[in-house]
C-alpha cells in the first residue's frame, strides 16, 4: 500500500553528470568458482538435514542512461544437502520477478558426492507469470541431486529500487560464509542496522564513486520453529533505508517526521463535500447510540458487515463516493473512509502504523518505513482502536499481532492554515484480558448413575477466543452447531447437549462483552469405573490443554500472541456414601516472576462446604514477552493447565 | 382446460421479473439456511464440424442471488484455462439491488495468473480471478464465459450441485447427427431430467435438475464423484465425408489415443548414466524380481517427485535416461524410469495407466481420460504375478500397491496394439496393520514406566517411518511419542532405539523406554491404572444427524496391542476389567484380560476392514464404538496385601 507514496517521492536522480564509473555495474564482476569442489562438512554437520555453504546477496543501485536508478539484486547460494527432506527443499528454484522487472542472468547446478557437475540447461526453466498477482517466477529443478550434494545457483534480477526493507539472513539450517551489501552511487547513502546478534555493517572504500556497505558473517546457527515465540522477528536480519541523497539535500529521508506529514495528508480526508457524503452515509444507518465510543462500534461493525474489503488497485475501490454505493473498497479506501466519518463527526483521531511483531518488531531508534506496514485508528477522547483494514477486528479489538509493539502515532497539526500530520513513537498496549478470555464454568450432578453423568456447563469467550463472533449471527444453523460443539462439546466428543442457549451475540454492543454459549450436557467419557470405585476425570473439564512435552533445547525467548486469561470454576457434590481421598490433587500452583511481576500464573485450588466442592482455577496470561531465562517457569505454567487435564479424583465407597 | 394454467404461469413470471424485493423474499423463504441461491447453474456445450474437425464450445453461465449481509464473502470467482481450453469470451457483472430495480455494475477488478497452489511445480493452466462488486442483499451475480475446448477427447463433466444451492441446474449438449456421442449419468438420485431434442441435423440432450442442494462438506467423505449426480459426456465417433472416425468410442480407442503417447517413450539408446545404475543394480541382484525389486527401491531412494503440467506434456512421459539423469520427475516420468532401468538390466515391464480411489468409474464405463489421473509401471512375473510399481510415495515397500490405487484397474500397455486391464488388489489387513507390546511398571507413588516393541508393516510403516526421514532428529522423542500414541501428553519417551529405519523390506521397528508421572492415580492403599494407554477409535462416535455420505478410509487395518503390567510387591490385583468384544466383518474389536503370575496382561486386538463405511452402518458403528468406550473407561485395582 506504501507504493503509492514512493513514486512521488522518488527524488532519486542525480542532478549532477553521472560519471561513466558510476554506471558500471559491479555484478558482472562476480561469478561463481569455475571449478568447484565439495565443501568439507564435519561429522555433525553430516548429521544435519543441509547446511549453507555460500550465501551472498547484493545490492546494487546503478543509474541507467536515462539516469534513473535502477536496482540489480545478486543472489549466491550453494547447500550441502544431506538427506531427503533437503534435497526436497533445495532440489527447486524459484527465481521471482515482478511486471517490468527482469532477469538479467539465472545459471544453476549440482556438485554430486562424485564430484560431477551437472548444470541446469537454460531451456528446462520454466516462467510462471503473475501468479496470484503477487509475482512471478523463472522456475526450474536442480539435476542429479543425490544424498550428499551440493546445490548451488547465482541470479541476478533488475527490480524497481527498493528504499528501505529487510533481509532475513538466518534459516532453519545454519549457513557459513554470508555476505549482504548494498552497493549505491555516491550520492545516494544507505543506513542498515543489524538485528538478533548478525554484525553490524562495516562501509568499504574500494569501490570509486560508490558507497559499499558490507554485513559479513562467518556462521549463522540454524533457529528452528517454536512455540510461544515469533519465528521471524527473532531471526537475524539486516534492516535498510535510503537515508540520504546528497545530489539534492542533506536531509534525511525516509524518517519518521515525513512519513507523518505524508501519510496524514494522504489518508486524513478534508474534502467537504466527502465529508457531506460521509455525513448523510453515517446519518442513514440510524446508529442508536450517542456517545462517541458505542457511536463509532456500532458504524465500525455496520462498515464491516457491509463493506467487502479487496485486495485491488483499481481507482473506485480507493474513491469514498464509488465505496459508498458499490459497497467495495481496498485497505486504502477502507483508511480514508474511516478518517472522512471521524472528521465529519469532528471526533480527532490519530493514525497510528506499525508493523507485525510476527516479522519485525517496530524499532523507532531506526527511521525506517519498513516498518509502517499496518494501519490502526486510535481515538485518544474515548482511548478506542479501529481497524479499517481488518473485518474481523471489531468492538475494540486490535490484530494481535499488531500490537504490544511500538508504531509511529499521527496526529493532526496546525499552523495557520496549513494541517499536517506529526508523529511520535508509543506503545501499542496488548488487548487486555478484560476483552480477551475464555472461562468456564461447571456444575455436575453425581446421581448415582457413574455411567452417564450430567452436568451444567456455561463457557464464555470474548476477543481473541471469539474471532467469529461479528459474524455468528450470519452463520448458517449448521455452522452454529459445528460452532457450538466446539465449545461445549470441548470437554469430551460423547457429550450430548440439550437446552443450548448463545447469548450476547449481538453486533453493535460495546467493548468487553463476550459471547456465552450454556447446556445441559450428559456425558459419559467424564468418568471411568475401577471395579466399585469410580474416576472422576475433572481435568477433562478443561478441555484438551497445549502442552511442552519432549522439548527440544529452547532457542528464542518467549512471545505470546495475546493475553489470556482462563477463568475455571468447577462445582461438584460428592454423593452420599461415596469419599474422595485426593482432592489435594487439584492444588497446583506455577508462575513467573518477572521483575518482581507476577502476570502469568497457574492457580488452582478448592473448598469444600459439607460434601460440596468448588474448584476455583485461574490461568492468567498477562506479559506477552519474556526473556529466554524464563522460559522454564513460563513452560511450567503452560503445562499446569495441561497437567490438571490429568486430574482424577477416585470415588470410593465410605465403608 | 389448460389455457388457464399457461396464462396463469406467464403472468406470474411477469410478476416475479417486475418485482425483485418479492422474488427476494421468496427465495430467502424457499431457502431459510443458505446466504444465497444459483438462480440458474448452467453448462452448454456445442459440438460442431469444422474443416471437418471437431469443434467444441462449451459456455457456462450462472446467476447467484445473494440473500444477507454475508453477500461481500462471494465477491471472488474464478474461470480456470490452459492450452487445452481457450477463453472466447467472458462476461461479469452485478445486478445491484436498489429500490426494487437492479442496476448493472462492472467487476472491480478481472485479472489473468496462476493459481499459487504448489502441488505442481510447473502448471500451465491459468485463471481469470474476477473480484465483483455491489455484493450485499438482493444483489445478483452474473457470470457467462465460454472456452473452446480445443481437445476432442477432453469433454467437460457437469456436476449439478454447487456451493450454495441452484434453483435450476442444466447440462446441454448440442452435436451435429454424425457425431455418436455417449453419456453416463452417474449417481443419478431420480431427480434429473433428460430430453433429447433432434431438430434438422442436429440434436440437443438436456439434463436438468430442479432445486440441487449445496454439496455437502463432510469430513472424511469420499470423493464427490461417488455420490454427487453428474454426466460424463464423451464423443465415440463421427462421420465425415462418409468416413467413420473413431475418438473414444471403447477402451480400444482410449488406449490407441494413450498409446500415441508412450509410442517413443524409451526407444532411444540409454545414457552411460542410466546403464551404469542399470548394470550396478543387476549385479546385487539375484533373481529377475531381486532386479525389478532394486530398480524399485533405488527410483524410490533417487528419483524425486516434481510434476510438470504443460499441454500434452502432461500426457507424455519424458525418456527413462533423462529422468535418470536429472533425477527428478513426475509420476509418468518415475513410471517411465522404471521402465527404462528394468529394459536396460533385460527385464520386461510395461507403462501403466491407472485412476486413483479418487475416481470411482471403471475403463469400461467411462473409456476417457476422466478415467485416469495417475501412472504407473507394471511387471509381470513368470508366475503371472503383477506387480504395480509405483514409486511416487517415495518408501513404499516392494510388492504392496501404493495405498491410492488399491482396487483400481490398470490399463496395462503391452504393446502398440495390445493392453490388459488388471485389478490392483486390495491389501488386506493381515499385511497391514502395527503391533505394540508393553511392559509396564508401577510404583506405590503411581509413577508409570514401560518399556515398548513397536512394530509395523506395509502403509502403517510407510506412514510411521515418514516423520523420521523428514524431521528434525532432535524431534524424534516428539514422533516417538505420538507413533506409539499412547496416554496423556505427559507421556515422556526416556530412550529409544529405531529399527529397520531404512530397511524397506522388513518392519519398521521401535524399541522405547518411556515414563508417565501422572498417569496413574492412587489413594493409601490402592493404585489405580487403566492398562489402555493406546485408545485407537476412543469416542470416535459417528453424528448421524450431520453425517449422511460416508466415511473413506485409506486402507484396511488391525492394531494389535499387548500390555502386560507388572504387579508391585507387596500389592496383589483387587480389580481386573472384564473381556469385551464387538462382532461385525468390516469393524471389530477384542479385548481381554488375565493374570498371570504377578503380571497383568491385557491383549487388545482392533479390526478395521473397509474402505468406504457406507450410513446403514453407522448405528453399528456407534455400538461398537460406545462398547469399546466402556471398556476403554476401565482400570485396573492394585490393592496393598
Amino acid at each position: 500500500m506504501k507504493t503509492f507514496f514512493i513514486a512521488s517521492l522518488l527524488f532519486l536522480s542525480a542532478s549532477f553528470t553521472v560519471t561513466a564509473q558510476n554506471r558500471m555495474a559491479e555484478y558482472n564482476n562476480y561469478d561463481w568458482a569455475k571449478n568447484p569442489t565439495m565443501h568439507t562438512v564435519t561429522v555433525d554437520e553430516q548429521k544435519l538435514n543441509a547446511v549453507g555453504e555460500i550465501y551472498k546477496i547484493m545490492r546494487e543501485y546503478i543509474y541507467n542512461s536515462n539516469n534513473e536508478l535502477d536496482l540489480y539484486v545478486t543472489k549466491h547460494q550453494c547447500v550441502h544437502v544431506n538427506n531427503d527432506d533437503a534435497i526436497e527443499q533445495f532440489n527447486k528454484v524459484y527465481v521471482p520477478y515482478a511486471l517490468n522487472e527482469s532477469i538479467i542472468s539465472v545459471k544453476a547446478r549440482t556438485i554430486t558426492p562424485d564430484g560431477k557437475v551437472k548444470e541446469v540447461n537454460q531451456s528446462s526453466m520454466k516462467e510462471l507469470e503473475n501468479v496470484a498477482d503477487k509475482s512471478s517466477y523463472k522456475i526450474f529443478a536442480l539435476e542429479g541431486v543425490d544424498k550428499g550434494s551440493e546445490v548451488e545457483y547465482l541470479y541476478t534480477i533488475k527490480i524497481k529500487p527498493s528504499i528501505y526493507g529487510a533481509e532475513y539472513l538466518q534459516d532453519d539450517y545454519p549457513k557459513k560464509n554470508i555476505e549482504y551489501s548494498i552497493i549505491s552511487p555516491s550520492n545516494l547513502a544507505f543506513k542498515t542496522k543489524s538485528y538478533n546478534g548478525l554484525a553490524q555493517a562495516v562501509t568499504d572504500t574500494s569501490l570509486k564513486e560508490k558507497n559499499y556497505l558490507r554485513v559479513f558473517s562467518d556462521g549463522i546457527p540454524m533457529l528452528y520453529k517454536e512455540d510461544y515465540a515469533v519465528y521471524t522477528a527473532n531471526l537475524q536480519r539486516v534492516e535498510y533505508k535510503l537515508a540520504y541523497n546528497y545530489a539534492s539535500s542533506k536531509v534525511e529521508l525516509y524518517d519518521w517526521p515525513k512519513a507523518s506529514d505524508i501519510f496524514w495528508t494522504a489518508y486524513d480526508v478534508t474534502d467537504m463535500k466527502l465529508l457531506s457524503e460521509a455525513k448523510k452515509f453515517v446519518s442513514k444507518q440510524q446508529i442508536p447510540y450517542s456517545d462517541d465510543e458505542n457511536k463509532l462500534i456500532a458504524i465500525d461493525n455496520y462498515l464491516k458487515n457491509n463493506i467487502s474489503i479487496q485486495d485491488a488497485e483499481a481507482d473506485e475501490l480507493a474513491d469514498i463516493k464509488k465505496i459508498i454505493t458499490n459497497k467495495v473498497a481496498n485497505e486504502e479506501g477502507m483508511i480514508k473512509l474511516y478518517t472522512a466519518i471521524l472528521n465529519a463527526l469532528e471526533i480527532s483521531y490519530e493514525l497510528v502504523v506499525t508493523s507485525s511483531r510476527e516479522y519485525a518488531r517496530f524499532d523507532g531508534d531506526f527511521q525506517s518505513w519498513s516498518f509502517l506496514d499496518h494501519f490502526l485508528i486510535h481515538v485518544p477522547s474515548v482511548d478506542l482502536w479501529l481497524v479499517p483494514t481488518d473485518a474481523d477486528m471489531r468492538n475494540g479489538m486490535i490484530p494481535d499481532m499488531w500490537s504490544a509493539n511500538d508504531g509511529l502515532f499521527i496526529k493532526k497539526i496546525s499552523v495557520g492554515a496549513v494541517t499536517s500530520g506529526i508523529g511520535k513513537v508509543k506503545y501499542i498496549p496488548a488487548v487486555t484480558t478484560e476483552m480477551s478470555h475464555h472461562n468456564t464454568f461447571a456444575t455436575i450432578f453425581f446421581d448415582g448413575n457413574f455411567d452417564e453423568i450430567k452436568l451444567h456447563l456455561t463457557q464464555n469467550v470474548a476477543g481473541y477466543h471469539a474471532a467469529f463472533q461479528p459474524y455468528y449471527s450470519y452463520f448458517s444453523d449448521d455452522k452454529k452447531k459445528e460452532i457450538q460443539n466446539d465449545y461445549l462439546k470441548a470437554i469430551g466428543v460423547d457429550a450430548v447437549l440439550s437446552n443450548v442457549k448463545v447469548t450476547d451475540h449481538l453486533l453493535d454492543t460495546t467493548k468487553y462483552h463476550s459471547l456465552i454459549f450454556d447446556a445441559d450436557v450428559t456425558i459419559n467419557s467424564l468418568v471411568e469405573h475401577a471395579g466399585n470405585r469410580y474416576l472422576f476425570k475433572i481435568g477433562n473439564l478443561l478441555g484438551e490443554q497445549s502442552q511442552l512435552y519432549n522439548e527440544k533445547p529452547r532457542l528464542s525467548p518467549v512471545d505470546i500472541q495475546s493475553e489470556s486469561v482462563y477463568h475455571r470454576e468447577l462445582i461438584f457434590t460428592i454423593p452420599d456414601g461415596y469419599k474422595i481421598s485426593n482432592l489435594d490433587d487439584l492444588k497446583l500452583d506455577f508462575e513467573v516472576i518477572d521483575n518482581g511481576k507476577t502476570d502469568t500464573y497457574f492457580h488452582s485450588n478448592y473448598k469444600m462446604e459439607g460434601s460440596k466442592v468448588t474448584v476455583s482455577i485461574i490461568e492468567n496470561y498477562g506479559q506477552i514477552h519474556y526473556p529466554l531465562s524464563k522460559y522454564e517457569e513460563f513452560k511450567k505454567v503452560i503445562n499446569a493447565a495441561a497437567d490438571f487435564n490429568k486430574v482424577v479424583l477416585i470415588m470410593e465407597k465410605t465403608n | 382446460m389448460r389455457i388457464i394454467p399457461i396464462c396463469l404461469a406467464i403472468f406470474f413470471s411477469v410478476t416475479v421479473h417486475a418485482q425483485p424485493l418479492a422474488d427476494l423474499e421468496k427465495y430467502k423463504q424457499e431457502y431459510p439456511d443458505a446466504n444465497g441461491v444459483f438462480l440458474k447453474n448452467n453448462e452448454s456445450v456445442t459440438i460442431s464440424l469444422n474443416d471437418d474437425e471437431p469443434y467444441i464450445i462449451d459456455n457456462s453461465s450462472d446467476e447467484l442471488l445473494l440473500f444477507n449481509e454475508n453477500a461481500h464473502y462471494y465477491d471472488e470467482r474464478r474461470v480456470y484455462f490452459s492450452d487445452f481450453n481457450e477463453i472466447v469470451s467472458l462476461k461479469a457483472k452485478t445486478m445491484v439491488l436498489n429500490k426494487n430495480k437492479y442496476t448493472e455494475l462492472d467487476p472491480s477488478e478481472i485479472t489473468t495468473q496462476k493459481d499459487e497452489e504448489r502441488s505442481i511445480f510447473y502448471d500451465d493452466a491459468q485463471q481469470k480471478k474476477i473480484l465483483f462488486s455491489g455484493l450485499q442483499a438482493g444483489s445478483k451475480v452474473m457470470l457467462d464465459y465460454t472456452l473452446h475446448v480445443k481437445n476432442p477427447y477432453l469433454l467437460p463433466i457437469f456436476f449439478f450441485n454447487s456451493y450454495l444451492p441452484s434453483v435450476a441446474s442444466t447440462y446441454t449438449l448440442t452435436f451435429p447427427i454424425e457425431f455418436n456421442i455417449k453419456y453416463e449419468v452417474m449417481n443419478d438420485n431420480g431427480k434429473i431430467d433428460f430430453t433429447k431434442e433432434t431438430k434438422g441435423k442436429s440434436i440437443t440432450y438436456t439434463w436438468s435438475m430442479k432445486n440441487a442442494p449445496k454439496y455437502p462438506n463432510e469430513k472424511d467423505a469420499p470423493n464427490g464423484r461417488y455420490y454427487l449426480p453428474h454426466i460424463v459426456i464423451y464423443i465415440a465417433d463421427y462421420t465425415v465425408k462418409g468416413k467413420k472416425i473413431n475418438v473414444l468410442s471403447d477402451v480400444n480407442d482410449l488406449y490407441k489415443w494413450y498409446y500415441a503417447f508412450i509410442k517413443n517413450t524409451n526407444t532411444t539408446d540409454a545414457t552411460p548414466g542410466l546403464k551404469q545404475i542399470a548394470d550396478s543394480l543387476k549385479q546385487i541382484s539375484t533373481s529377475e524380481i531381486d532386479i525389478v525389486k532394486n530398480v524399485f527401491y533405488w527410483v524410490e531412494d533417487h528419483v524425486k517427485y516434481i510434476a510438470f503440467e504443460d499441454g500434452l506434456e502432461g500426457f507424455i512421459p519424458r525418456q527413462g535416461t533423462l529422468v535418470c539423469d536429472r533425477r527428478y520427475g513426475d509420476c509418468k516420468d518415475m513410471a517411465s524410469v522404471i521402465h527404462a532401468l528394468l529394459k536396460e538390466a533385460g527385464v520386461k515391464s510395461y507403462l501403466t495407466w491407472i485412476g486413483t480411489r479418487d475416481i470411482p468409474y471403471t475403463f469400461e464405463q467411462v473409456p476417457t481420460a476422466q478415467s485416469c489421473n495417475h501412472m504407473i509401471t507394471t511387471y509381470i512375473a513368470p508366475d503371472s504375478q503383477y506387480y504395480f510399481l509405483d514409486a511416487t510415495a517415495g518408501f513404499m515397500p516392494f510388492g504392496y500397491p501404493s495405498s491410492g490405487i488399491q482396487g483400481k484397474e490398470a490399463l496395462i500397455a503391452i504393446d502398440s496394439l495390445h493392453y490388459k486391464i488388471k485389478k490392483v488388489p486390495e491389501v488386506s489387513a493381515d499385511f497391514n496393520n502395527k503391533k505394540d507390546t508393553v511392559y509396564l511398571t508401577v510404583t506405590p507413588d503411581a509413577f508409570v514406566r514401560g518399556e515398548g516393541f513397536f512394530n509395523s508393516i506395509c502403509y502403517y510403516r510407510y506412514y510411521y517411518v515418514t516423520p523420521f526421514i523428514y524431521g528434525d532428529k532432535q524431534d524424534y522423542p516428539k514422533y516417538v511419542a505420538s507413533v506409539t500414541g499412547m496416554g496423556n501428553n505427559k507421556f515422556k519417551v526416556d530412550s529409544f532405539k529405531l529399527i529397520n529405519q531404512n530397511e524397506l523390506d522388513k518392519p519398521f521397528r521401535i524399541h522405547y523406554y518411556f515414563s508417565q508421572p501422572d498417569y496413574a492415580s492412587k489413594t493409601a492403599n490402592e493404585i489405580f491404572i487403566n492398562m489402555n494407554l493406546g485408545r485407537l477409535f476412543y469416542n470416535e462416535l459417528i453424528d448421524t444427524a450431520t453425517t449422511k455420505i460416508g466415511i473413506e478410509r485409506n486402507n484396511n487395518y488391525y492394531e494389535d496391542q499387548i500390555y502386560s503390567l507388572e504387579i508391585p510387591t507387596g500389592y496383589k490385583a483387587e480389580y481386573i476389567p472384564p473381556d469385551s468384544h464387538f462382532d461385525n466383518a468390516q469393524f471389530n474389536y477384542s479385548i481381554s484380560y488375565y493374570q498371570l503370575g504377578n503380571k497383568i496382561i491385557m491383549h487388545k486386538h482392533i479390526n478395521n476392514l473397509y474402505y468406504i463405511l457406507q450410513p446403514e452402518y453407522f448405528s453399528k458403528w456407534n455400538a461398537m464404538i460406545k462398547s469399546l468406550n466402556k471398556s476403554y473407561n476401565d482400570s485396573v485395582i492394585l490393592k496393598k496385601s
